[in-house]
Order: C-alpha cells, then sequence, then structure tokens
C-alpha cells in the first residue's frame, strides 16, 4: 500500500472505526484494520498514534486510560464534536472515491 | 487461556521504548501497551 496514498486517508479511517466501534485502543485499531483489509493495510504505529494524538488535540477524540494485564492502555473515542465531524468527513470521503473512481476508468474508444 | 507478558517483561519493553528517546511518559505507556499486545498475539499464534 502506497503510505503517500494511505496518509491522507489517517484521519478518515480512525474515525470512521471509532464511529462503527465506539472505543477502541491503538493495536485494535491496527489489528482491525488488517482483518478487514485482510492484509492490505498494516497500519505502523509510527503512523497511527500520531494521528490519534493529533485528532485528540484538536478534540475530535477523548480518551481514557485503563489498567490491563500489568500496564496502562490508552481507549480513545469520539467527542460530541468528533461525531459532527464524521459525518462530513464520510461523506466528503465518498464523495472523492465516486470522482476519482470516474477517472480511472479506462480510456473508452469514441463511438464510431 | 490468553498469555499475558509479565511485569518483568513489561519492564524491558518500558527500557527498550525509554532508550528509543521517547520523551513523554504517556507516549511511552502507550508504545508499550502496543508492543506488548502484539507480542502476546504472537504468543498465542505460536506456542513458546
Amino acid at each position: 500500500m502506497n503510505p503517500n496514498l494511505l496518509r491522507g486517508s489517517l484521519d478518515t479511517i480512525v474515525i470512521k472505526l471509532l464511529k462503527d466501534h465506539g472505543e477502541m485502543y491503538g493495536y485494535q485499531i491496527t489489528q482491525i484494520v488488517r482483518e478487514m483489509t485482510k492484509d492490505g493495510i498494516q497500519l505502523t504505529e509510527g503512523a497511527l498514534y500520531p494521528t490519534l494524538h493529533k485528532l485528540e488535540a484538536k478534540d475530535i477524540l477523548t480518551s481514557e486510560t485503563r489498567m490491563i494485564a500489568n500496564r496502562y492502555r490508552k481507549y480513545y473515542r469520539l467527542t460530541t464534536q468528533g461525531n459532527e465531524r464524521a459525518i462530513t468527513l464520510l461523506q466528503q470521503m465518498e464523495e472523492y472515491l465516486q470522482q476519482m473512481s470516474i477517472l480511472l476508468q479506462p480510456l473508452k474508444p469514441s463511438a464510431l | 487461556m490468553e498469555k499475558q507478558l509479565t511485569m518483568e517483561q513489561i519492564e524491558t519493553l518500558f527500557s527498550f521504548v525509554k532508550s528509543k528517546y521517547v520523551r513523554y511518559i504517556d507516549v511511552q505507556y502507550e508504545l508499550v501497551d502496543h508492543l506488548a499486545s502484539a507480542i502476546e498475539d504472537e504468543m498465542q499464534r505460536i506456542p513458546n
């Protein structure tokens, strides 16, 4: 998977997953993405955590830390504002994908 | 039963993460959890 393509989509992926699943922690996000795409997309910690922290700083996400199995685990969820932003963002992504899909169609020979 | 890392193993992960100059303590905690979860999964997949 081209990292340049993925970079712009990371916010959308995170927001969509949290919208659907409620609360998740980082490793869980990487696993679900890997499973759903059958290893097509493998998120790295270097990409995911900065995205989560950035979205939290923007108040799109909020986090809660809990003790799990000898260590601390940070769970993320969408804020109210984040939920609203999710609707807009997912709509925009769908439109974008539709338009890209048109542009990527093979060139058809013109009708004779 | 699901395999879990021991306190000692978690400490080792902490040293590793700190040695990579991860500055903020909560980011250290987060990375340790990530690494520990990945290792526990591997331990499930490949018994010993």
